[in-house]
């Protein structure tokens, strides 16, 4: 175990060094050119190597990076937004990331809840209306896109119930906005049921495949309910395909959603993500690019230790 | 099942505590006052940039400035005319170009120290270095001296930088013949180079401090606009000493720049306007609170202003209509007209069509009274490439005037401002947006009217008789993001007629990424291509300095000897109505000539209950935030 964590986290600078320079790579032959105000307005060239010298940009790309790859490891620092030129990329990253992740963790677990909770029923009760409830319910999830259910959501939680139940302040979910745990809650449904879907899915089939195998027949054999076999023995192996679904899905609401972000005002990092990539904000594109890659490779990280620990016969190494 | 529900809870765990921390925090309560002024909230979609006066040139950014700095002059409420700020009185010399300021005693620092003509001399002669990056560096070029001095500041700096600072040759070895000893000087160490340019200043930029309270400034030519440019924030005043504090040299090649953190950090910044920053959180909110030390406070209209970042605009709406916000600051035309043809806006139109002249406007919605429309100082238009071969190195037919005016004549406005854009923005025949400089009467009679037949003869003329022999050309746009939708649509119109009434060949639409379609129209890598623009000041030079054959915004190419010779004379001119004159020669030409057909004048809205707040929406933007009374107090 320690072998693999060591051996990973070994792995980790080399992965991200490479991801650093590939993303560089792209936004380098990227057309465009982020110190031109919008509407092409142009300052003199006077300022406008004024700023190329402020950003390292004066002196070729090698340069740029070279210096930028220093700072990370010399000072902990990402570079400055050039769009935002008081904001340093990692006070970006400090004020962004907590609000993607807590938004992303809690769209997961609401996920999970949903997911788990729509698989075992319609395992239980294979062919009836339950069962065609809970193929519905995933086939939405999947089908729709998030800035549809976001908006749908943010229609009926929020406006629907101030407009005809004006009086009744405690039902009001809040028009978007990050200031409490109600923020929280659209969100989170929007985001989490994409992936809720998934997870219905693999563990109806999964389920499925596992009800007729022979370890759930010798359980049965034994005097165990059908019941019992399923929530005993069978959903424990049918949540296996979930655990390395949830790796990648975890990291991918976590760094969050700029559709969501955007419907609901949420000040998480994938706004800002996208905002850098349209005015090529060079370090804001790098420094996040590096967080998201961090984070996917940790969370692959900690699917593999908990495959281990839900189910003790797989050997890490 | 147990180990399923303990990683359920961590999660759900981890995410609770991840989000208190990240929440919003309550704003401090507002002290007592016998007015009983409250709070006033406002949105825009993506927050303020940079709050450093010397630097930037958003308009997000200049509502919050002109809020937390005030300039020599100021904008009496409505935006049509000026009133003193900071300079309680100031008097013009007979040859119109010096300026002496009576500064005001009792002007004072959110710290408490007075306000005083050393403090806007030093924050002017920091927007003219060069490493300020001051994005309108170059409206301090009116200053007597100033552009010199920024290109000697870059070239002493480091002397190779003049290659690119000064991009026509000729100008570059004249300059560079002028200061022979810059060359030797740009090796001098830093502390040096800082005495140097402190000298360099003194002696050859024409702003001089007589007094505590006295500022003296010559500019370079009479022009009647620099007193608006004294209410502009570029132009506000800096703490000298707190700037100093906060300025770091760098020791390796002499530049002076500012702690970017300071603009940002409340514990630190120092204004001499209404406000103060109370905080700045990035792409949340931007809170401001009264200055105490502010000589004007009674006039206050809200104790506090917040700015609130709402990137969605019916989301706006939406808060807005909760009483969450008190203007959304500016919506979007695709915005705009997704609400009002929700609301029968169209019956109200039909009855009021646009009229020829370029001033038909629409300016109220009767089924939704939030809505506040109004014409802006910009104009939207097709522009040219004028130059004798085209980027791909064939001859470039549009070099001819007479194309250029038949294309131009093929342009049908008003079919494009009411069934493509459906927003009955103003028809624009000139350049200059009528009625956006009260002194200056536009030549609007001199504007292309969409006439086919004349085209026609026009192109015949010319040699490609119902189209024949014309090349293919590509008209550039850009996608969408930046500068709204409705490009593509509008081009489309565009080339229609221009296929059907002269027989064009080959027309093909090119609609890049915004950024893309910037380079392309830097390089003159397109035949024709729309553009926009908006006027930084009020006088027409901020439209027609754009198509002076040196200009660097100059993307048409456009090079008429007779055209730069106009806008030289208007320089000179001493009498402002003179001036006013030679300048609408000058755009007569230009409408003649063609390199650039102005289609309509860009109109935007803002949204905001007339019954609750004195707003006064205006073509420049000219809001006074902090004289707006709010009637309703939360």
């Amino acid at each position: 175990m320690f072998t693999l964590i060591l051996s990973r986290l070994l792995q980790l600078p080399i992965i991200l060094i490479v991801i650093l320079m590939v993303t560089y790579l792209m936004v380098w032959v990227m057309p465009g050119d982020p110190f031109l105000a919008p509407e092409g307005k142009r300052p003199p060239p006077t300022v406008q190597e004024a700023w190329k010298k402020e950003y390292n940009m004066d002196k070729g790309p090698v340069y740029f990076f070279g210096n930028y790859a220093w700072n990370i490891v010399t000072r902990g620092h990402f570079g400055r937004s050039i769009k935002k030129s008081s904001v340093d990329v990692e006070d970006i990253i400090i004020d962004g990331m907590p609000v993607s992740a807590a938004l992303g963790l809690s769209a997961i677990a609401f996920a999970l809840l949903l997911g788990t909770t729509a698989g075992v029923l319609g395992a239980l009760k294979p062919g009836t209306p339950l069962d065609a409830g809970s193929l519905a319910v995933s086939l939405i999830g999947i089908s729709l896109p998030s800035f549809v259910t976001g908006a749908i959501l943010l229609a009926a939680g929020a406006g629907l119930t101030r407009r005809y139940l004006p009086d009744f302040e405690i039902i009001h979910l809040p028009l978007g906005g990050w200031s409490g745990p109600a923020n929280m809650i659209l969100p989170a449904i929007a985001l989490g049921l994409a992936p809720s879907a998934y997870i219905a899915r693999l563990i109806r089939l999964g389920l499925a495949d596992i009800m007729s195998s022979d370890f759930i027949r010798t359980a049965r054999a034994k005097g165990l309910s059908h019941h019992q076999a399923l929530f005993k023995h069978a959903l424990k192996v049918a949540f296996l395909p979930v655990l390395s679904f949830l790796g990648p899905a975890a990291a991918s609401a976590m760094t969050g959603s700029f559709v969501v972000e955007q419907i609901f005002n949420i000040p998480g990092i994938g706004q800002e993500f996208v905002y850098a990539v349209q005015n090529k904000d060079q370090s804001v594109i790098l420094g996040v690019v590096l967080v998201f890659a961090t984070m996917l490779i940790l969370f692959n990280l900690i699917v593999d230790l908990a495959y281990a620990w839900i189910d003790p016969r797989i050997e890490l190494g | 099942m147990t180990r399923y529900l303990v990683v359920l809870f961590v999660m759900v765990l981890t995410a609770v505590v991840l989000a208190t921390f990240s929440f919003e925090d309550e704003l401090p309560p507002l002290p007592d006052d016998p007015q009983n002024r409250g709070t006033f909230y406002y949105s825009d979609t993506t927050g303020v940039g940079s709050l450093d006066p010397g630097r930037t040139s958003a308009s997000i950014d200049f509502r919050v400035l002109k809020c937390l700095y005030q300039t020599l002059m100021v904008y009496a409420q409505g935006g049509e005319t000026l009133e003193p700020g900071v300079a309680e009185s100031y008097e013009l010399s007979e040859d119109g170009k010096t300026y002496t300021f009576q500064l005001r005693e009792d002007a004072k620092w959110s710290n408490g120290e007075p306000v005083t003509a050393s403090d806007f001399f030093f924050a002017w002669r920091r927007a003219m270095l060069s490493e300020t990056g001051s994005d309108y560096a170059s409206l301090f070029y009116l200053i007597k001296g100033g552009q010199a001095f920024s290109y000697w500041r870059a070239g002493l700096l480091d002397y190779s930088s003049l290659e690119l600072v000064i991009e026509d040759q000729e100008e570059r070895t004249a300059f560079k013949a002028k200061y022979p000893e810059l060359q030797a000087q740009s090796n001098l160490s830093a502390d040096e180079k800082w005495d140097l340019t402190v000298k360099h200043f003194d002696q050859t930029v024409g702003v001089k401090v007589l007094g505590e309270w006295t500022l003296e400034v010559t500019i370079t030519n009479p022009a009647s606009y620099f007193i608006e440019l004294c209410a502009f924030p570029s132009f506000s005043p800096l703490p000298q000493r707190v700037i100093e504090q906060n300025m770091l040299a760098m020791l390796d090649d002499g530049t002076v720049r500012m702690d970017p953190k300071y603009w940002d950090d409340p514990e630190r910044l120092v204004t001499n306007g209404p406000y103060m920053l109370e905080r700045n959180e990035n792409k949340r909110r931007l809170v401001m609170d009264q200055n105490p030390h502010y000589w004007d406070r009674d006039r206050m209209g809200n104790l506090r202003i917040v700015n609130v970042v709402v990137p969605d605009e019916s989301l706006a709406f939406a808060l807005f209509e909760d009483g969450q916000l008190d203007w959304i600051a500016s919506i979007s035309s695709s915005e705009l007209r997704a609400k009002i043809y929700s609301i029968d806006y169209y019956e109200i139109t039909k009855s009021n069509p646009s009229s020829d002249d370029g001033t038909g406007v629409i300016n109220s919605i009767d089924h939704y009274p939030y809505i506040h429309p109004s014409p802006r100082a910009g104009v939207y238009y097709y522009q040219f490439n004028c130059r004798p071969t085209l980027s791909n190195g064939l001859d470039n037919p549009m070099a001819d005037v007479r194309v250029r005016q038949a294309l131009g004549m093929c342009i049908d406005r008003k079919k494009i401002v009411e069934s493509v854009t459906r927003n009955y923005e103003p028809l624009a025949y000139t350049f200059v947006p009528v009625g956006s400089i009260p002194t200056y009467n536009a030549p609007v009679e001199a504007g292309l009217r969409f006439n086919p037949a004349k085209a026609r003869e026009l192109l015949a003329e010319a040699g490609y008789k119902d189209g024949e022999g014309f090349p293919a050309i590509t008209l550039l746009i850009n996608a969408s993001g930046t500068g709204g939708g409705g490009h593509e649509d509008i081009a489309l119109v565009i080339k229609k007629v221009w296929e059907e009434e002269l027989g064009l060949p080959d027309v093909g639409i090119e609609a890049p990424e915004f950024q893309v379609y910037i380079e392309q129209s830097k390089r003159g890598d397109f035949a024709i291509r729309r553009a926009g623009w908006y006027g930084d000041y009020r006088d027409p030079t901020t439209w027609l300095d754009m198509l002076r054959s040196k200009d660097s915004n100059n993307d048409a190419g456009y090079n008429n000897p007779e055209y730069d010779g106009l806008l030289k004379r208007a320089a000179v001119e001493a009498d402002p109505e003179r001036r006013m004159q030679i300048l609408r020669e000058a755009e007569t030409l230009l409408l003649t000539e063609a390199p650039v057909v102005p289609i309509y004048y860009y109109k935007e809205a803002m949204v905001f209950d007339e019954t609750q707040i004195d707003l006064r929406p205006n073509a420049w933007n000219n809001l006074r935030l902090d004289l707006v009374r709010k009637k309703r107090v939360d």
